[in-house]
């Protein structure tokens, strides 16, 4: 019973961030709700350990992030997704800001989103990044650099666009 | 653009989708959990008894003569085991021993018993370094490079005799992000490499094997905005198969470049998987015949919402990318395993391949399908898987990383 509500007690805590790093990542909502909800799944049945370790939301984070990234299994979770929720709903009403990002995020490449949604969103260092990725730290490095200049360009489009139409 | 306004905004953007965001009760996600550690469960206990009754009754046996139900925790293939190629040859001995990265240090490992018989290199602490490897046709020579950790504080590609010894130095200036790869004439080596200090670059290279650069193939040439997945070369080492994937890293395929030809990699031919709705995950050159052996990632069938993905090895022409054959397959329940890499002994008869699993939960006890795997023909054997490696929560199961012959 203490071990339950542990486990409720964290999801009920931590899910809702983890749902916005994912959604920043994948730019769908219902993708997101669908790869957390796996993630915290996994979570719940493998509990008695995960619990124990000093960053649970770290392993899911991981679980979630491992999922979502393997883009090639999308076309299967979209299935999975329009199952369990229907058809996406129309795109909710945005601010034109969060709509520019928005779409300068969709136009980096995944592993440019990615360094920067656990960098900046995930708040990690650039070591944690490297850890979790399994990448060196120099490549973290760079690639943040790269999606932050990519990025500027992007919304420095985005704004020339929306101002010249 | 400002650092802290740049994450102010993205905080901002993820909090408000997470806001909108439906949160299913505790209850509703452990019912998910049930269903799903039920579905997979269900799947590898039928899986092991139609293999087992498989075996018994086709009195099926190792190539090596050993009955196949005396081999270590079988895999749960829900098919009859694939038949050898037929145009693999029939003969080659088995290596006794393969290559590879063991948490932090490059290790020499039993085929036979998945104990590691020497350390090569290393160790360095868990988590802060790990290699990718190489080994030459006859399985003297042992290249490596660093991987994990800030691999330009000791940049290049290293050579060690695979007996033991001090290691030499190569190639300087560049790291390998992909395992090295030797031609089956031993005359030339092939990887994806990144400049050191990194530029976040990948370009495919390809050196003789005293480290001379005979090829550099930038990425930016495989198309704009596609990235490159792992390497191999032909026997004769004037052939590279390069995986490429879209911005949406999604393996559009492999392209097989000529070196003595091809400027840049979109010149090379395009090889997709063979079957619908699946998608090439590894490919290797098959040494002896110079075809191009590949696993494919197949969606299997969708009920109810719900796929199923499969692996299967396939066979293709490196010219046409016709299929010639096909090979071992096995199931993927969980839908979180993937092939990180293959290769074949010198006599291409052996594939040793790597199964593993985007889920961490499955590194944390027994699992039946991730591991290191050898296939001769008939079953699988899984060589090894799990090994425990640091102590308290710092443990963890790891198989080794990079297995080659």
């Amino acid at each position: 019973m203490a071990q339950r509500q542990g486990f409720d007690a964290f999801y009920s805590a931590s899910y809702r961030r983890i749902v916005g790093q994912v959604f920043a990542l994948l730019g769908d909502l219902h993708e997101a709700e669908d790869v957390t909800q796996d993630a915290f799944a996994k979570a719940s049945f493998h509990w008695s350990r995960i619990a124990a370790y000093d960053q649970p939301e770290a392993w899911v984070r991981r679980v979630a992030f491992n999922e979502a990234y393997n883009s090639a299994r999308r076309a299967r979770r979209w299935l999975v997704v329009l199952a369990r929720h229907g058809p996406p709903a129309d795109v909710p009403a945005a601010s034109a800001d969060r709509l520019d990002l928005h779409h300068a995020l969709r136009r980096l490449s995944p592993r440019h989103r990615e360094v920067l949604v656990l960098h900046y969103v995930a708040e990690l260092s650039v070591e944690e990044v490297a850890g979790q990725l399994r990448l060196p730290v120099g490549t973290v490095k760079s690639r943040l650099n790269r999606a932050r200049h990519a990025l500027a360009e992007q919304l420095g489009d985005e704004r020339e666009g929306v101002s010249n139409a | 653009m400002r650092d802290d306004l740049l994450k102010e905004q993205l905080m901002s953007y993820a909090r408000t989708a997470a806001d909108e965001a439906a949160q299913p009760d505790a209850a509703a996600i452990r019912r998910r959990a049930r269903l799903h550690y039920r579905r997979v469960a269900a799947l590898t206990v039928a899986g092991v008894l139609l293999v087992v009754g498989l075996g018994v009754g086709l009195g099926l046996r190792r190539g090596d003569g050993t009955p196949t139900v005396d081999q270590p925790r079988p895999m749960p293939t829900l098919t009859r085991p694939a038949p050898a190629p037929s145009t693999t040859p029939a003969t080659g001995r088995l290596p006794g021993t393969f290559v590879g990265d063991l948490g932090g240090r490059v290790a020499v490992v039993s085929t036979r018993t998945g104990k590691v018989v020497r350390t090569l290199y290393g160790p360095h602490p868990f988590g802060t370094d790990s290699y990718t490897v190489g080994t030459s046709p006859d399985q003297t020579t042992v290249y490596f490079s660093h991987y994990g950790g800030d691999p330009c504080a000791e940049p290049g590609v290293f050579r060690v005799p695979a007996a033991g010894g001090r290691p030499v130095r190569v190639v300087d200036g560049e790291n390998p992000e992909s395992m090295i790869k030797v031609s089956a004439d031993g005359s030339r080596l092939a990887y994806v490499s990144a400049p050191c200090p990194s530029t976040g670059q990948l370009d495919v290279v390809v050196r003789d094997a005293a480290g001379r650069l005979v090829r550099r193939w930038p990425a930016a040439s495989a198309g704009a905005g596609l990235a490159l997945d792992g390497v191999s070369l032909s026997p004769d080492g004037r052939r590279v198969a390069v995986g490429v994937t879209d911005q949406e890293l999604i393996l559009l395929g492999v392209r097989v470049l000529e070196v003595a030809r091809d400027r840049s990699i979109a010149d090379g031919r395009l090889i997709k998987a063979p079957d619908p709705g699946c998608d090439l995950v590894v490919a290797e050159f098959q040494p002896r015949t110079g075809r191009l052996a590949a696993f494919e990632r197949c969606v299997r069938r969708v009920s109810g919402g719900i796929a199923r993905e499969r692996f299967r090895l396939v066979y293709l022409d490196p010219g046409s990318g016709r299929l010639l054959s096909r090979g071992v397959a096995f199931d993927d329940p969980g839908n979180d395993l993937s092939v990180s890499s293959m290769d074949f002994d010198q006599s291409g008869r052996h594939l040793l391949y790597q199964v593993g699993s985007a889920n961490p939960a499955d590194g944390e006890g027994p699992h039946p399908v991730t591991g290191t795997w050898r296939w001769s023909g008939g079953r699988p054997v899984r060589i090894e898987d799990d090994r425990t490696v640091g102590t308290g929560q710092a443990s963890q199961g790891i198989t080794t990383g990079n297995p080659t012959w």
